[in-house]
């Protein structure tokens, strides 16, 4: 009996030892957030925002292009046709808009939490320093002039790292916005190397250009937002084109003679480019890839004029792209090109060669053999028959828009002339959605268009006139020259405005340039016939549905103005 | 022109056969070896030597059969033995009129004077009343009849009902209060909810206890044959799952495995069924349908619209599409993806026992294939169960479960593929080769079939030990002192291999992987128990401390582009491009100590406390402890003078009160962590990382309170047993998952916020209608409600954004409320709105004349029944049975992708039957479907939901009894027939079970052959 007493109390007294570390968690392996606040932390820390630009960059393919005078939507596009119809209701429950919204913030948030603590975590490399805050300061002045832009002065205003859980929405004004985007795009013209120490990072001249980018949309603001900002109307012209000509000259950057070779995924880097976001065809660095190659893909299958199937072209294909069919051009802009513009063909793809689908997942493109053409400009029937002669299907203007109302057609929703800018054929197969070809954000190009509007307002229309000539140059077919020189006489800002989409259609900035100019109610009216809806209420962007829901202060932050009744 | 199907791992009969040979071999030979064993010798129990008196005796049923394994004890000790084999049994007992108790399961109990009798023969009643049982209530056993709270046991027989492989799906309608999903895909355990949710967003699954100890992480209830399972009782109420603390808030499903019973015969049996699983998945539109529906989807959006007339089939179908039209050659995507599975199981068990040690051995193999040629779920399972007595006070035993399930994968991207490939694609070209990308509209989309036809594999093993070691002391009289150490081993290798050319990679790069994630659980219980009679009082303690921990490591690794597809995934250093590896390791630990008292008064009236103080290390420092009490009470009133009501034998009122807890949340939820994120400067690479996800240092446990009331009752000589049971639950810092505004930078908190209350009826009837000697008829009914709601959040007013509402159930549907579809009629009025005729017209709940999210949507339905019914017969004559059970829910609502997300996305893709006809054009003008067309018609997804209520046939049964032999003790073959139909559907256009294209409750018929010796 004793001894099983014994046994008895040993038990006891074992398992009610208990010891004080048994609750303690060790996360093995993980890192926390203490690394990053450090050296190397802050440095990696950078890197993932850059990461988050990807995000940015895709979210901005619809809401940085519709609704305008450019962009309508295909056969299957839900939020383009939304954005586009400008619904209202539909749109603060509108996906991208939220995606947009909520890419920005998160990343503004690691942004901040890096500018707060560079000046308290000690740095061995005081240039490594002064260049992180540069990068730093350049992307959140990115993004938070895309945040006033989008939508006003009522979205969130925070400057700090998020403490914990914040539930109540921040609202400021259009200055508060501006002053912090200016201050931090300053602190990046300072602190950032004139060269970028590696490519797709920001340097002193990409700072210096979205600066004069910046200034030209708070130019568009009410007088009393300027001066509260510190600054006026013509000092701003005069900045932005100092900015420009400082841009033009001392970058060390050139325009290409070839305009479509900027976009070629083969000469990535150019010299024209100032900052890109970066995509890489090693895999593991790609993350989700880049996918705006897909959204403007017309089906090249069939013909829109016979409605008859091409069988030279396969339904998809690494050449020609993945038949997404959300985006497709208005009418107005593929008339709005000079036949002689060869940013047409830079921008567009009108000749379709033969592609061979190889069992293998790869392509042999049959150069000479043509499968298909889809010309921007009507045909008539003379030449439609010349070409059945020839086995060439050809589709016109006419195919893919209504000749009355000037809407895309039933089929002209999904065999429509298609863009290629983003088009990606260094992808390995067709099927492969996630592409590798950096996304440009920041050109030369522009600068020549800022400079030309700076000396429009500045009613210097020669100087105007230079700039769009010099930009015009590489546009020019020998022997038609003539046909695209620059009437000084006739600049006004529509004038400024076509010759912008002529230059950088689809590069996720003309909503933000038709909404900056004033020009966006009055002008998508005009070209899009499918801008049903849209009224001056639309030219912010309302804040995301689930935003104010989820806030716990909604009597302060609130929706913006028209979108909520 | 069909290829022969070359995935490696399509598999049909021959690996099965060869399992169900060497089953069958194990089990002949033991069966032979067993009977060549002479009879076994009966050692007597070492009772203590004393001045005294040996009686015999033999314990005998109503038909005078002998009953081994009887308990004879000596009243108010602990002394006792059992009969052996012949019913016979021995005991010393001191001379002064001691009185004999013996029990038996299943019989009444018997108390019987010795006086100065030396041989004392009994014959034992059968019971009809369920208050004799023994149940299972965590760390102990008590009588039914002294159990205080809503405790529901299901025992062997009443589980083994259905043709399912694992516990959880056996359980289905036949729990009051427990509401359990269906068995979607092989191998899968069901979804399971006791009692409504309480927790909003930790974790509403009960606890599931097996042979006394909680399983976590590396285990799982689906390892457990059902042949293998002795009972089954759940812990309902929050007094009875105090005893488990902080994991005791959605209740305790305790499994008893099956062992050997003292001076038990050899006992041997073989269970087998074998069948077909058969999907029920929607029946899509034929080949003309489908046509009709591009004809009138192209005429709706061509220019000059609808009245235009219909367009040229030309202009409308591609050129395969107009031969397809030409030949009448259809294709049925449906018949050539999905396919009627074998379904089958085999089991073979021995139990026998000594006076002092008692065997419990069981194989078994399970083999379901899935409506995906390439699902396969094997299992193959093993127990182990031994108890030796030592010496009079000591016994120490094991439990051991092996078990290797091999889950082969179908991974088909939801219901895409399929509603892609409409009947005008052609699968296969003239020689016969598979398409790549068949369908020439959506010619994105790649061949569903390829994964038939490439290589292709995605192999889950589940490899489980486990294993519970006890040793039992019984040092005084009453005292016993146990200790379980139980480890329990969990590797999950994950083999996959996916060709170019499979339908995964879609002519990407091959894809091979292989990871393995492996958990160690260790579990020691201390119990100490100590029973004490007191003259008419009974004294019953527990007390425990217990320690868990779980260690999780895992390991990853995957690569791309292999240079022949034929190495597979066994060589993944031959992966040219993105080669991944990762690992992890997490750890949790609670530790934990409680006590429990149980008193009892003349059998009358029982009252319990308990007490029980939890650590858990998931929680922020600060906040790990907490403590949970439970008290309760049950009073026998038909045992009191003054109740004399005839008809009913056995009245009882219970009344509990306790609190549980909850802290199912992941390890780390408390530490801040950084993501790491890959970026390209140019060709220079590198790791970056940012802040991760939010943490909250503040978290601690949720709590959950239930008042429980409940009324036992037997009736007309136990013909009727019933039981009532009412609660209310109340939880309050519920651990909550919170949609945050994304401005701060993210998007979600874990925090404990809000409370919810859950309250119900839970009505239990089981009656022996008739019990002839032929004929027998037995009824059980179960109807249970419950009402869940949201009684509080953080900010005290509703969280639209994350679908949470005060007064409202934890899940719901919240959208617009469709009322039909705007007709051509009303076209100005539906400009208003933005909408044209064929959208689907929206309430305008503010009739303010937008409808928009902030206004405008309302709660649609509750996904949770609030009522829920069971009801199976069973009917026996002279051997002949048959059975059945229905099993209904009531005012629920589900979504189903197929009548609401996907046909309509583009008017061009496949699309059920049940819409064809039902969708509108102007010339039909439907209220039910909005239009199809090439340009998709708005809020078109409001259509999918449906009111899911619906009265299943859940099982039925046709079976016969061959009659006792020499050779066997019982055979018995039936067919079974699991979901044949249902009875009643709230909208028969779904499977309300299963709402989507391609899950589906599988449809099952066996015929099954049982036989023991």
């Amino acid at each position: 009996m004793k001894k099983f007493l014994i046994i008895v109390c040993g038990i006891c007294a074992v398992s009610f030892l208990s010891c004080k570390k048994f609750l303690v968690e060790d996360p093995k392996g993980r890192i926390t957030t203490k690394y990053l606040a450090t050296q190397q932390g802050l440095n990696d820390l950078l890197t993932a925002s850059y990461y988050d630009t990807r995000g940015i960059v895709e979210n901005l393919k619809f809401l940085g292009n519709a609704a305008s005078d450019e962009w309508t939507y295909g056969a299957q596009a839900t939020e383009v046709r939304l954005m586009t119809e400008c619904r209202t209701a539909d749109f603060i429950s509108s996906g991208e808009n939220s995606a947009l919204w909520s890419s920005l913030y998160s990343n503004i948030n690691n942004l901040n939490y890096g500018l707060t603590n560079i000046d308290q975590v000690s740095f061995s490399d005081n240039n490594l320093k002064n260049r992180l805050k540069g990068e730093f300061s350049f992307l959140r002045a990115w993004q938070y002039f895309l945040v006033v832009e989008t939508w006003g002065g009522g979205a969130h205003f925070q400057t700090k790292p998020s403490d914990g859980a914040i539930t109540e929405g921040k609202p400021a004004t259009i200055q508060d916005f501006y002053k912090l985007v200016l201050s931090d795009i300053d602190v990046a013209i300072a602190n950032l190397p004139s060269q970028p120490t590696e490519k797709g990072r920001a340097s002193a001249f990409a700072a210096k250009a979205l600066k004069a980018r910046i200034l030209m949309a708070l130019a568009g603001y009410a007088d009393n937002v300027i001066s509260a900002v510190g600054t006026t109307k013509a000092q701003i012209y005069t900045n932005a084109k100092t900015l420009a000509d400082d841009v033009i000259a001392n970058s060390g950057r050139k325009l290409l003679t070839d305009y479509k070779s900027v976009f070629d995924v083969k000469n990535e880097n150019n010299n024209e480019v100032l900052w890109s976001v970066q995509f890489s065809s090693n895999l593991i660095y790609n993350g989700n890839g880049q996918k705006l190659h897909r959204y403007w893909v017309s089906q090249y299958n069939r013909s829109a004029h016979t409605l008859a199937n091409i069988p030279k072209l396969p339904p998809h294909s690494i050449n020609y792209g993945r038949e997404y069919r959300n985006i497709m051009p208005t009418k107005w802009l593929l008339k709005l090109y000079n036949q002689y513009d060869k940013r047409y063909d830079g921008s567009f793809l009108s000749v379709y060669l033969r592609l061979i689908a190889n069992a293998d997942g790869t392509e042999t493109l049959v150069p000479g053999d043509t499968a298909l053409i889809r010309f921007p400009t009507s045909l008539n029937a003379a030449t439609y028959a010349a070409y059945a002669k020839r086995g060439i299907p050809v589709d016109g203007l006419d195919d893919y828009y209504d000749a009355t109302t000037n809407a895309p057609t039933l089929n002209g929703r999904s065999y429509f002339v298609q863009f290629s800018k983003y088009l990606d054929p260094s992808r390995t197969v067709a099927k492969l959605e996630e592409g590798f070809k950096d996304v440009i954000v920041l050109r030369l190009a522009e600068m020549y268009l800022i400079g030309a509007e700076c000396a429009m307002y500045q009613n210097n229309l020669a100087g105007a006139a230079k700039y769009i000539t010099d930009l015009r140059v590489r546009a020019l077919t020998p022997g038609h020259e003539a046909e695209l020189a620059v009437d000084a006489s006739k600049i006004d800002i529509d004038y400024i405005l076509d010759e912008r989409s002529r230059e950088l259609a689809g590069e996720e900035i003309r909503w933000y340039d038709l909404k900056r100019t004033g020009k966006l109610v009055e002008r998508v009216k005009k070209y899009n016939p499918d801008a049903l809806f849209i009224a001056a209420m639309h030219n912010i962007r309302p804040i995301p549905v689930n935003e104010i829901l989820n806030a716990t202060n909604k009597d302060v932050f609130k929706q913006n103005p028209g979108y909520q009744p | 022109m069909k290829k022969t199907i070359r995935s490696v791992y399509y598999t049909g009969f021959k690996v099965p056969n060869r399992i169900f040979f060497l089953l069958t071999l194990i089990f002949l030979l033991s069966s032979a070896s067993l009977l060549a064993t002479p009879p076994v010798k009966v050692n007597r129990m070492n009772v203590k030597e004393a001045i005294s008196l040996t009686i015999k005796g033999q314990v005998v049923d109503d038909a005078d059969q002998p009953i081994p394994g009887v308990s004879v004890k000596l009243k108010n000790t602990s002394e006792g033995t059992v009969t052996d084999v012949n019913g016979n049994y021995t005991l010393t007992v001191p001379d002064n009129g001691a009185v004999l108790v013996f029990t038996f399961t299943g019989y009444e109990s018997q108390e019987v004077s010795v006086g100065n009798k030396t041989n004392v023969n009994v014959k034992l009643k059968a019971s009809n009343n369920s208050l004799d049982e023994v149940v299972v209530v965590g760390y102990g056993v008590l009588k039914k009849s002294s159990v205080t709270g809503a405790v529901t046991k299901i025992n062997n027989a009443a589980l083994n009902t259905m043709p399912s492989s694992n516990a959880v799906s056996a359980l289905q309608g036949k729990i009051p209060g427990l509401v359990v999903g269906a068995e979607t895909t092989p191998g899968s355990t069901p979804s399971i909810l006791l009692r409504g949710n309480r927790s909003i967003t930790a974790g509403n699954g009960p606890l599931y206890v097996v042979d006394g100890v909680p399983l976590s992480g590396g285990t799982s209830i689906s390892d457990i044959a059902v042949t293998d399972i002795e009972s089954i009782e759940v812990l309902k109420d929050a007094a009875s799952a105090a005893i488990y603390g902080s994991r005791g808030a959605n209740g305790v499903i305790m499994v008893t495995t099956r062992r050997g019973r003292p001076n038990q015969p050899i006992a041997v049996s073989f269970d087998s069924f074998a069948g077909v699983n058969m999907p029920q998945i929607p029946k899509l539109s034929t080949g003309e349908q489908y046509i009709q529906l591009r004809r009138d989807a192209a005429r709706i959006n061509q220019i000059g619209g609808w009245d235009k007339g219909v367009p040229a089939d030309n202009t409308i179908f591609f050129p395969g599409e107009l031969k397809t039209i030409a030949s009448g050659n259809y294709v049925d995507w449906q018949k050539l993806l999905f396919r009627n599975g074998i379904n089958q199981s085999y089991s073979v068990n021995i139990s026998h026992g000594s006076d002092k040690s008692q065997v419990y051995f069981s194989l078994n193999y399970v083999d379901q294939q899935g409506y995906y040629r390439t699902s396969v779920n094997k299992r193959i399972n093993g127990v182990l169960n031994a108890d030796y007595t030592i010496s009079k006070f000591v016994k120490a035993g094991v439990s051991t479960r092996i078990s290797n399930q091999e889950s082969f994968g179908a991974n088909q991207n939801g219901s895409l593929p399929l509603i892609y490939m409409n009947p005008l694609a052609q699968p296969f070209d003239d020689n016969g080769n598979l398409i790549n990308l068949p369908a020439e509209k959506n010619a994105n989309i790649w061949n569903p079939l390829a994964n038939y036809y490439q290589p292709y594999k995605d192999i889950t093993n589940n490899l489980r030990v486990n294993n519970v070691l006890y040793l039992n002391l019984t040092p005084l009289k009453g005292l016993t002192i146990r200790s379980n150490f139980s480890l329990n081993v969990s590797r999950t290798p994950n083999d996959v291999f996916r060709g170019k050319f499979s339908y995964d990679q879609g002519g990407r790069t091959s894809y091979g992987e292989q990871s393995s994630s492996n958990t160690n659980d260790m579990v020691w219980d201390n119990i100490i128990t100590y029973i004490k009679d007191i003259g008419a009082h009974n004294i019953n303690f527990t007390g425990v401390t217990s320690f868990q921990t779980s260690t999780n490591t895992s390991a990853f690794a995957s690569g791309e582009g292999f240079p022949i597809e034929d190495i597979s995934s066994w060589n993944l250093n031959a992966a040219t491009q993105n080669i991944v590896i990762r690992s992890g390791y997490t750890k949790t630990a609670i530790e934990s100590y409680l006590g429990r008292l149980h008193y009892s008064y003349q059998d009358k009236y029982h009252l319990e406390g308990t007490f029980r103080a939890d650590g858990s290390s998931v929680l922020a420092a600060g906040n790990q402890w907490a403590y949970f009490p439970g008290a309760s009470g049950r009073w026998v009133i038909s045992k009191e003078k003054f109740f004399k009501v005839k008809a009913i034998d056995q009245l009882s009122l219970r009344a509990s009160y306790g609190v549980v807890g909850n802290s199912a949340i992941g390890a780390y939820s408390t530490i801040a962590q950084a993501a790491q994120r890959a970026y390209n400067f140019g060709d220079n690479v590198y790791y970056g990382y940012r802040l991760g996800g939010l943490t909250n240092s503040q978290l601690k446990w949720e709590y959950s309170s239930t008042l429980n009331l409940g009324v036992d009752a037997t009736l007309l000589n136990g013909r009727i047993n019933a039981t009532l049971e009412v609660y209310r639950t109340q939880t309050k810092d519920l651990l909550l998952s919170r949609s945050l505004p994304t401005l701060s930078g993210f998007n979600s908190v874990l925090q404990n916020v809000g409370r919810t209350s859950n309250r119900g009826v839970e009505l239990t009837i089981n009656t022996r209608t008739i019990q002839g000697t032929n004929f027998k008829w037995n009824t059980d009914l179960n109807l249970f409600a419950n009402k869940e709601r949201i009684d509080q959040l953080i900010t005290d007013t509703d969280l639209p954004g994350n679908g949470w509402f005060i007064g409202q159930p934890v899940q719901v549907f919240y959208d617009y409320r469709k009322i039909g579809i705007w007709q051509t009629s009303e076209a100005t009025e539906a400009a208003k709105y933005q909408r044209v005729p064929g959208d689907v017209k929206r309430q305008d709940i503010n009739g303010d004349g937008v409808v928009d999210a902030v206004n405008d949507r309302v709660i649609l339905g509750q996904t949770q029944p609030k009522f829920n019914a069971f009801l199976r017969n069973s009917f026996d004559y002279k051997g002949f049975n048959f059975s059945f059970a229905l099993e209904g829910k009531f005012g629920r609502m589900v979504r189903s992708e197929a009548l609401g997300l996907d046909p309509f996305y583009d008017g061009q893709r496949q699309m059920p039957a049940a819409i064809v006809g039902k969708y509108w054009t102007p010339d039909n003008p439907s209220n039910e479907y909005p239009r199809v067309g090439v340009s998709q018609p708005l809020d078109y997804g409001l259509s999918g939901y449906r009111k899911g209520g619906y009265i299943n046939m859940q099982e039925m049964t046709f079976g016969y009894n061959f009659k006792k032999s020499a050779f066997y003790k019982a055979i018995q073959v039936y067919v079974r027939a699991r979901n044949p139909f249902y009875v009643w559907r709230e909208d028969t256009n779904i499977d309300p079970q299963a709402p989507g294209f391609n899950v589906s409750a599988f449809r099952t018929y066996v015929l099954g052959f049982n036989v023991r010796f």
